[in-house]
């Protein structure tokens, strides 16, 4: 049950933080610029979740999110599970109090899911500079905000379940 | 991953349609609450510059009337004329009006959701336009919302022509610098076309298409360039800024003429 109720409440924070970036890109739309902070939805499931948890969590704000764009559904789901299980995989290596490791996680997970999603999606304008400037301006502002909000998001997403009084990083330690 | 790839795309589909109805509400609720901004943002406004509004619309409404009339007569005469030289009919449109919930405009897409669907009458394919031309296109139909694929969008292509040139070119999106004013890309122009930055040519949908009628504006083209071979030139046509903010826009619904015997 509990392992339900984390799972709706992690949920429940990425669809507003997701309505939250919709709003605030509907507005930077008129500088032409778009921010793509996709590892916050990741990141507590990655660092601090059971896997399973965890791909449950990502697969389905992946699908929410493909579900109103022109690309194959499942594409986000593929992007955000190989970022997952790369983050899980090197679990070992971070220290999850320490905030430059949350940092440098989010940082490498964002970049990895905006390569991958320009490598799929410009097929046809891989070639053109364009292109590849408007990425770096795109990834570069992203990076700059998610350096920011990074660790804060994971606290607020803890401090949630803490509500909840589920706390994730005491379970993961006796786990 | 695998089983992801070999689910049958009946079910995928269902997926996606589940997943955006379930979220449709919340974008609607969202323009609803922009509207309910806007009406409080001009229930601000003093009496002086109401009436003064009200004025101004009465002077825009009687020219509108004017146009109108004079729109109803040219109507009649381009019915003679194809009537008498057994020419088909033009196609004709319905406007349906449609306020926008939701904008995402990316490096890999460009589209907006708007607040009419199936349930309106809207059909896949339709132009949507806006007071200074052309939007997009509906890419999806949902219950009570639609897609639309924008003008600037990599992928939208449509057929086109200069102001005061009959010969087809070809318009089509691409990628956006940031902090700049939004461009497309235009190919195809005959190589005897010649435009200066300083007398730039209105770019306006061709009716080729079937999609649009002709004349909407789609940009303004400032400059060519002749490619290699000498037989084409290509431009980058500045789109209408207003497009990136815009809160209400029209679908052309086309309406079935009867064919007479």
């Amino acid at each position: 049950m509990s392992d339900d109720r984390r799972i709706l409440i992690i949920l429940g924070t990425n669809g507003l933080l997701y309505f939250a970036i919709n709003q605030i890109n509907a507005v930077l739309a008129l500088f032409s610029i778009h921010l793509s902070l996709d590892a916050l939805y990741l990141l507590l499931a990655a660092l601090y979740m059971k896997t399973h948890q965890g791909l449950i969590v990502c697969m389905v704000t992946a699908l929410v999110i493909d579900a109103t764009l022109p690309i194959p559904l499942g594409t986000h789901v593929i992007l955000y599970c190989g970022a997952l299980v790369f983050l899980l995989r090197s679990r070992w290596l971070l220290r999850r109090e320490n905030p430059h490791h949350v940092v440098l996680s989010a940082l490498w997970c964002n970049f990895f899911i905006m390569l991958g999603l320009s490598l799929f999606v410009g097929k046809g304008m891989l070639g053109q500079s364009d292109f590849w400037l408007r990425f770096l301006a795109d990834l570069t502002i992203s990076q700059l905000l998610l350096i920011i909000m990074a660790r804060w998001w994971v606290d607020a997403q803890r401090k949630i379940l803490l509500l909840w009084e589920i706390d994730v990083a005491a379970e993961l330690q006796q786990y | 991953m695998l089983a992801w790839f070999i689910l049958p795309t009946v079910f995928k589909s269902f997926l996606r349609t589940s997943f955006f109805e379930f979220q449709a509400p919340v974008w609607m609720a969202t323009a609803e609450m922009r509207k309910l901004g806007d009406y409080w943002a001009q229930r601000g406004h003093s009496r002086k510059e109401l009436y003064e509004a009200g004025r101004d619309m009465a002077r825009l409404n009687s020219a509108y009337e004017l146009s109108l009339q004079e729109m109803a007569a040219l109507r009649e005469e381009l019915g003679r004329i194809e009537k008498l030289l057994a020419l088909p009919t033009l196609p004709k449109f319905h406007y349906e009006m449609a306020r926008v919930a939701r904008r995402e405009q990316s490096l890999w897409w460009q589209q907006m959701v708007i607040q009419k669907g199936k349930m309106h009458g809207i059909p896949e394919g339709a132009a949507v336009v806006f007071s200074g031309g052309v939007v997009g296109r509906i890419r999806e139909v949902h219950a009570y919302t639609s897609v639309v694929e924008l003008v600037t969008s990599p992928s939208f292509r449509m057929a086109a022509h200069l102001e005061e040139d009959e010969r087809p070119v070809i318009y089509q999106g691409t990628v956006n610098l940031p902090f700049t004013l939004p461009r497309g890309k235009v190919m195809n122009v005959p190589p005897d076309v010649v435009l200066t930055s300083s007398a730039p040519r209105r770019l306006v949908s061709s009716r080729l298409g079937g999609v649009f009628p002709d004349g909407l504006t789609i940009g303004w083209v400032d400059r060519l360039i002749t490619s290699p071979d000498g037989l084409f030139q290509s431009g980058r046509p500045v789109i209408s800024k207003e497009l990136l903010s815009l809160k209400e826009v029209a679908v052309l619904i086309p309406v079935k003429t009867k064919v007479l015997p």
